[in-house]
């Protein structure tokens, strides 16, 4: 048991990142991983647009956030995450096509799930702790978007960071959105079962070693 | 009072789960002899590689759930079975596999196996090809060219009467050939003689339903007699856009699906209307010439709302007959009135 | 006037269906999994976002027909749509709560998601170019789309709950598994990726 408490409180001291990731675990930020990660730069370039609305909001709800009236918050912590999202979208104004290809989705990163979790229904006390979670939480989600969109890129059109590469097979459905969703599915149960798996084989041992300590 | 939960088809003869899918692979096996006569021994190789691919992958998923492997039921048999005749004669081998892999592994078992699955997975597979090519779903060798093993250039692929339709122009095709399966189309899907005599043993063996399957052919007549396509005689027309695409092989193998189509008489009915009108509505406004299977999936989500109404509409008519018979309708008699009358 | 009909019914049909807001574009896919199991509030959520989404359109087109071909056209528009679904959001929370309709607060999430639903609707039906009232109908087309949708899934999980279900699956990969099946079959209506 002792070791199931070690591996579980490794595990909650990057909270964000496996445990409680934002998409496979908490079911956030859902329509950014599922539609705009066709390509592995999309996939990189939605991760940074995030990243930039969620941790500013997060601080902000830490340190201010007792003093905003509730009926106001949501309005005031989204006009800031749009502040900062086309801040970044003037910064990044020489990738046109980039920027284009992501759409819609790039001004709704002001009101995404991590932003509304981190600010309004788990608010943090310090700001420093707001600032390692909402961190943790962005790094969780580069991990899923970047494995997601490249494995999209590869198989859907045959190329990796817009260079072609020889790839197993090519189905070109993978880049639409139902593909999106599946895939989201099937990572969330992979990510459930390992930990089932990695919980089971601790129990086990600890079992086996309990039992010859008690024969012993 | 112990109650058992048991998963569809919910069977209180001496049929069994087993006897069922057998009865619906000997339904297959025509379709496969005509598929042979037609284009060669190409179409055994299909179904031989759909119905291994299908028990593959429903051995390793049941294994990776840590539960002992039973493909007895035979129902990933068929699915792999059905696969290749929803598919052109020429479809490749991998667009089998990968239909295959995609029914079992994402339409069957992630809802918990036989029984469980919310959608046919047939169709979940065959859409998911079509999506991810829809050339080659779609274009037809013609029937008497023997295929070789490998489609090559050399091989000739036409259009089906599906796609004539689509554009909104009469196929150069006889109505007799078509009953007849003497045109390009889905491997399974164009004997029409051949597959309502499939429907007819089936009905016999008790194995489908018979109206499920008329009903389905009553929405899309409605539909396309509301909204026709051909400038023909109205009868004319209707026949012509039954008679093509997966409508047919539809109202005989994936309308009937146990597992998938609601419980009642009332709701199947309404089940088999829906999904036909629903297809011929898709041919319309979608993008694809053949939209059955499309149809077919959105009809498998409504099957629960159509179910809860169902049963809804049991009990209301059950309340209504037991009201009737405690406390019946009574009628004064005739010498009772004329003597209130005197009085 | 016979066109002009059925071009609006057209714009109403497929920002309903074919562009629909979660099977196209798997918006409101993270609420759903949370949201708690009512028709009542999915209809009343809906209600909200088209009404928000309509007032923030109507002085978001006029500002297009002006703007629109200006360097600085897309910073304004985002940051103006984020303020106008704000103000027309609270303006209607304190109107309900002055006439009584509004017995409790909405929940946190179920507000974000009002919000977030309401500024996607507003700029994909000025991002789409069409006359006023298209964009109009837009919104309520996109609404109705969504409310649907969120009722197919609701039912679904509903249907989802008798089924033996793993461990690993159940929950939010097998709701996931399932509207993607859905919107692989709404896929064959459009037949083609939508722009994002």
């Amino acid at each position: 048991m002792q070791s199931i408490r070690r591996y579980r409180s490794r595990l909650s001291r990057t909270s964000g990142l496996l445990k409680n990731n934002p998409v496979v675990g908490l079911g956030l930020t859902l329509p950014f991983v599922i539609v705009p990660t066709l390509s592995l730069k999309s996939g990189l370039m939605i991760s940074a647009f995030l990243a930039v609305a969620t941790i500013p909001s997060a601080i902000l709800a830490s340190v201010w956030g007792r003093r905003i009236q509730p009926i106001f918050a949501l309005p005031c912590y989204g006009i800031v995450s749009m502040a900062f999202v086309l801040l970044l979208r003037w910064y990044c104004a020489g990738q046109a096509l980039l920027l284009e290809n992501l759409g819609v989705y790039l001004p709704l990163c002001a009101f995404n799930g991590m932003m509304l979790e981190l600010s309004l229904l788990h608010p943090r006390k310090k700001p420093l702790q707001a600032l390692h979670d909402s961190v943790m939480m962005c790094i969780g989600f580069l991990l899923v978007a970047a494995f997601l969109s490249a494995g999209r890129e590869l198989l859907g059109t045959g190329t990796l960071w817009g260079i072609p590469v020889a790839a197993p097979i090519r189905i070109s459905g993978l880049t639409l959105p139902f593909a999106g969703f599946i895939l989201i599915g099937f990572l969330s149960a992979l990510f459930r079962r390992l930990d089932g798996i990695i919980v089971g084989r601790m129990l086990r041992a600890s079992r086996r070693g309990a039992k010859e300590g008690g024969e012993g | 009072m112990k109650l058992h939960i048991q998963n569809p088809p919910h069977i209180r003869s001496r049929e069994s789960n087993q006897t069922m899918m057998v009865d619906v692979i000997i339904a297959t096996l025509p379709l496969y002899a005509m598929g042979v006569y037609y284009y060669g021994g190409r179409v055994l190789l299909l179904g031989l590689t759909g119905a291994l691919a299908s028990c593959f992958a429903d051995i390793l998923c049941q294994l990776a759930g840590g539960k002992i492997p039973n493909i007895r039921d035979l129902s990933a048999v068929i699915t792999g079975l059905l696969i290749p005749l929803l598919l052109p004669a020429s479809a490749h081998f991998s667009m089998i596999l990968v239909a295959a892999v995609f029914a079992i592994l994402v339409a069957k078992q992630p809802f918990g196996g036989v029984g469980q699955n919310v959608f046919n997975p047939a169709a979940a597979g065959v859409a998911f090809v079509i999506i991810c090519w829809p050339q080659s779903a779609f274009s037809y060798p013609i029937p008497f060219e023997r295929l070789p093993l490998a489609v090559d250039e050399t091989v000739r692929l036409v259009n089906s009467p599906a796609y004539s339709l689509s554009l909104g122009g009469t196929p150069n095709i006889d109505l007799l050939d078509m009953l007849l399966g003497n045109v390009p189309g889905p491997m399974g899907a164009s004997n029409i003689l051949v597959l309502l005599t499939c429907l007819l043993f089936l009905v016999g063996r008790r194995t489908v339903n018979l109206w499920m399957s008329a009903a389905m052919f009553g929405g899309a007549a409605f539909v396309a007699l509301l909204m026709p396509r051909l400038e023909l005689p109205l009868l004319t027309g209707v026949a012509y856009e039954l008679m093509s695409g997966l409508l047919v092989i539809g109202a005989v193998f994936l309308i009937n699906d146990p597992v998938t189509s609601p419980k009642r008489k009332i709701p199947k009915l309404l089940y088999g209307f829906c999904t036909g009108a629903l297809s011929m509505l898709f041919r319309h406004i979608g993008r694809y010439e053949e939209s059955l299977l499309f149809a077919l999936l959105v009809m498998n989500a409504a099957v629960w709302m159509i179910d809860l109404w169902g049963e809804h509409l049991a009990h209301t008519m059950r309340r209504k007959h037991l009201e009737l018979a405690i406390n019946p309708p009574v009628s004064k008699p005739a010498e009772q009135d004329v003597g209130a009358a005197q009085e | 006037m016979m066109g002009t009909t059925v071009s609006l019914l057209a714009v109403l049909v497929s920002s309903a269906v074919i562009e629909n807001l979660l099977f196209a574009r798997a918006l409101g896919a993270d609420h759903i999994i949370k949201q708690s199991r009512s028709y009542r509030l999915i209809l009343a959520l809906g209600a909200g976002i088209a009404i928000i989404s309509s007032l923030s359109v109507i002085p978001l087109w006029w500002m297009a027909r002006a703007f629109a071909r200006e360097s600085w056209w897309n910073y304004l528009l985002c940051f103006s749509a984020v303020c106008l679904v704000a103000v027309f959001n609270l303006g209607i929370t304190v109107a309900l709560a002055m006439t009584g309709k509004l017995k409790r607060q909405l929940r946190l999430l179920d507000q974000g998601a009002v919000y977030s639903a309401s500024l996607a609707v507003t700029l994909l039906s000025i991002s789409s170019v069409l006359p006023l009232l298209g964009s109009l109908l837009y919104c309520l087309g996109a609404s109705a789309g969504m409310v649907a949708a969120m009722m197919l899934v609701h039912s679904g999980r509903e249907r989802l709950e008798f089924c033996n279900i793993s461990r690993s699956f159940s929950g939010l990969p097998i709701t996931m598994i399932y509207i993607g099946i859905l919107s692989l079959a709404i896929y064959g209506l459009i037949g083609h990726q939508l722009p994002t």
